[in-house]
């Protein structure tokens, strides 16, 4: 457990860092600092994945149980998906402003949190499961990092001289980042229908019941009405550009409460796996 | 009044406001505490919030998603979700018969006023122009057709059935849900260990039936042993009971049951949801001897008896109690379990007389003798009878399927003209991208480009 603390403490170290270093370029300019911040981001997955492969032997199952696990998860497939977005376009990589604070928090948060080890009960051992929360996890990384996408494109489209506005002048075009917000809601759509399918198929294989309207069942159906309207206000009434931004950017809490505040608020038969059981 | 109907029931603003408002009552009724009014939860929320329930009872908000007006909403999108499909549908096989046929206005615009020009560099004959720009749209994974001085090509046509899929996927899981809903049978039922119950009515303790569901099946819900402490892949689960399914007398299912790992036959699913221990009692007033199950459970936290059972009888002292309870401490880990027997007058408020009984144990109670002829464990099952389960499981996938398709895999069209002549050859270019893509257009060029500047390089 020791190790696995260390290595976590370390990634959280490296993610500060890298939040800080996108901070700094930002507010003062300093146009070589995005390089230093994102080795320093990306550098903090490699403790961060090793923590979560120690953690995996010991306990024999995956991230997902109790909110330590599921949050740091969360903030690890955050900066992955920044890690996509840079290899594919290395322009991109200023998008780290916005995605490694938020990694932070969230792995941050996790960190405050009780790490006691939980262990897999009758309900839980399924492969329908471990679908479930991989392709939560994706869905999750997909919209926080089209998310970052809009704040982008609406610090770009308020224009001006504003130094945020400089620091992102070297992303692709303001089209260009527009359509990979629409590609990013797109693929995070498709993982949270296939999260959502897995979840009922599970729901009736444990308890005989495929939906019931608990909690946390209907947020996540929330959440998927939330960007089924982004995708037809885009695709069908051609909302575009600053609008489409303000839509992704707006749609993030509702995705973020489903995933981790319902559990928090509300009595749940499935809040035991973030509060503990 | 029908094309009205149908053009409201296609109009995407409507659309767009309709998933507003079902997101935002999901989550207004999700705040409130769902169930009956006399349930604890809602009567605890009442006392609290008076003024408020008058309000969110009256609008039926307590039982929110069986309300007229939730149904109302669904129903509603349904039919849209159904018009929505239908258009698409006729517009991906529009697309699908245009095949690469150039629209008049695209080829007007390829003549008279391209969006796109890539030149030629010059000593090119129109026949190897064409050669080129084929294989450089071959190499972006366009199908091309050509023409005299003319390539059409499509890729991804299969690409336009994604939203007709999804949005059809969607209609026909909406009402294969409501219709599994009104014939669904479920209920619960406690089975004693060594002994069976058939699926009727009077065998559940709580049993809820859709207006659609057809008769109870009848067959045997067989408990044949119950382990104590059940293993498998390396996850313990406890007290686990071996359930079989028998068809007048053959076995058509069987197995351990447990979370995950039900008991299924045809449209029926057999869960355990629980133990507790099983007293058979021999109630003998000298004449005959009448044999009772009496179901007990534990509450394994506190390790006391939830819900002690019991019955009244008309013995010579008048009409008695008898209770069966758990005794204090009791524990479903018990090698010897007893069972604590209390009596007295009917309606007394405490019984007074106890006595605390074994297996093989009998105690006289106002001139009846009460044995326990047994004393084993029973398993509460959950049954249920739902032919719609594999259909939800199956539409749920087309829908994921269809929304991947036209999400991912969107169709493209790129048509380009020859223009000018031999010494002043330029290409003229038009493309289509589902998604409208902004990369799609300069990269259907730079193809172009490369496959042309080829020529440029052979010639230095």
């Amino acid at each position: 457990m020791t190790n696995e603390i260390v290595l976590m403490w370390a990634a959280v170290t490296l993610y500060a860092l890298g939040a800080v270093l996108y901070a700094v370029g930002a507010v003062f300019g300093h146009e070589r600092l995005d390089k230093a911040a994102l080795a320093a981001s990306l550098a903090g997955v490699v403790p961060h994945v090793a923590a979560i492969a120690i953690r995996w032997v010991r306990v024999g199952h995956g991230p997902y149980l109790g909110f330590y696990e599921v949050v740091s998860s969360f903030a690890l497939f955050a900066v992955l998906g920044l890690a996509l977005l840079v290899w594919r376009m290395p322009g991109l990589k200023r998008l780290g402003t916005v995605i490694m604070p938020l990694a932070f928090l969230l792995i941050g948060g996790a960190m405050l949190t009780p790490s006691s080890d939980l262990e897999i009960t009758g309900t839980l051992a399924s492969w329908w499961l471990t679908l479930h929360v991989t392709f939560a996890k994706l869905a999750a990384g997909s919209f926080i990092t089209a998310f970052a996408l809009a704040v982008a494109y609406l610090v770009r489209d308020r224009g001006g001289d504003g130094r945020f506005a400089r620091w992102f002048e070297k992303l692709p075009s303001q089209e260009i980042v527009d359509d990979l917000v629409f590609r990013f809601v797109g693929v995070g759509f498709v993982f949270l229908s296939i999260m959502i399918v897995a979840g009922a198929i599970w729901a009736n294989e444990a308890w005989n019941r495929y939906w019931a309207w608990d909690p946390i069942e209907t947020w996540s159906l929330i959440w998927w009405l939330t960007y089924a309207v982004y995708l037809h206000l885009r695709l069908t009434l051609g909302w575009r550009g600053r609008k489409s931004a303000w839509y992704a950017v707006a749609a993030l809490p509702v995705a973020l409460f489903a995933l981790v505040g319902v559990a928090i608020v509300y009595n749940s038969i499935h809040g035991a796996y973030l509060t503990g059981y | 009044m029908t094309t009205r109907a149908v053009r409201f029931l296609r109009s995407r603003t409507w659309a767009v406001r309709l998933l507003v408002v079902i997101a935002a009552y999901c989550a207004v009724v999700t705040a409130l505490p769902q169930g009956d009014p006399d349930s604890a939860t809602v009567a605890e929320w009442a006392s609290a919030f008076p003024a408020l329930y008058t309000v969110t009872s009256a609008l039926g908000l307590h039982q929110g998603f069986t309300a007229p007006f939730f149904l109302g909403l669904t129903t509603w999108l349904t039919l849209a979700t159904a018009a929505c499909a239908w258009e698409r549908t006729a517009r991906a096989l529009a697309e699908r018969s245009r095949g690469t046929t150039v629209p008049a206005a695209t080829l007007d615009r390829l003549r008279t006023r391209p969006r796109l020009v890539v030149p030629v560099p010059a000593g090119l004959a129109a026949g190897e122009v064409l050669d080129r720009v084929r294989s450089a749209l071959a190499s972006l994974g366009i199908r091309v057709h050509a023409g005299p001085r003319m390539v059409a090509g499509s890729g991804r046509a299969y690409g336009a059935i994604g939203s007709p899929l999804f949005h059809w996927a969607l209609v026909a899981l909406f009402i294969v849900i409501a219709l599994g809903q009104m014939s669904r049978a479920e209920g619960l039922m406690g089975v004693v260990t060594g002994s069976s119950s058939p699926d009727v009515e009077e065998s559940y303790r709580t049993l809820t039936r859709g207006p659609l569901h057809p008769e109870m099946s009848g067959l045997e819900i067989a408990v044949t042993e119950m382990d104590p402490d059940y293993v498998d892949g390396g996850v313990r689960y406890g007290p686990t009971p071996y359930v079989e399914l028998r068809d007048g007398g053959e076995v058509v299912a069987s197995g351990f049951v447990r979370p995950n790992a039900p008991l299924r036959h045809r449209a029926m699913m057999i869960h355990g949801v629980s133990h507790g221990l099983a007293v058979v009692v021999e109630i003998d007033d000298g004449v005959e001897a009448v044999a009772r199950e009496v179901l007990l459970d534990y509450e394994a936290s506190s390790a006391t008896g939830v819900a002690a059972e019991g019955f009244v009888f008309e013995g010579p002292a008048g009409a008695t109690a008898v209770v069966f309870d758990l005794p204090e401490g009791a524990h479903d880990s018990s090698a010897t379990p007893t069972v604590e027997v209390r009596w007295g007058p009917e309606g007394a408020a405490e019984l007074p007389q106890r006595a605390e009984l074994g297996q093989g144990e009998s105690v006289d109670v106002g001139g009846l003798s009460i044995g326990v002829s047994r004393l084993t464990t029973y398993a509460r099952l959950s049954v249920v009878d739902d032919w719609s389960v594999l259909w939800i499981y199956v539409l749920s996938t087309l829908v994921v399927v269809g929304s991947a398709i036209a999400v991912l895999l969107p169709s493209r069209a790129v048509w380009v003209l020859v223009a000018g002549d031999d010494t002043d050859m330029a290409l003229h270019v038009e493309v289509r991208h589902a998604r409208g893509d902004p990369l799609w257009p300069g990269r259907v060029t730079d193809a172009l480009a490369d496959a042309l500047s080829d020529v440029c390089r052979e010639e230095s």
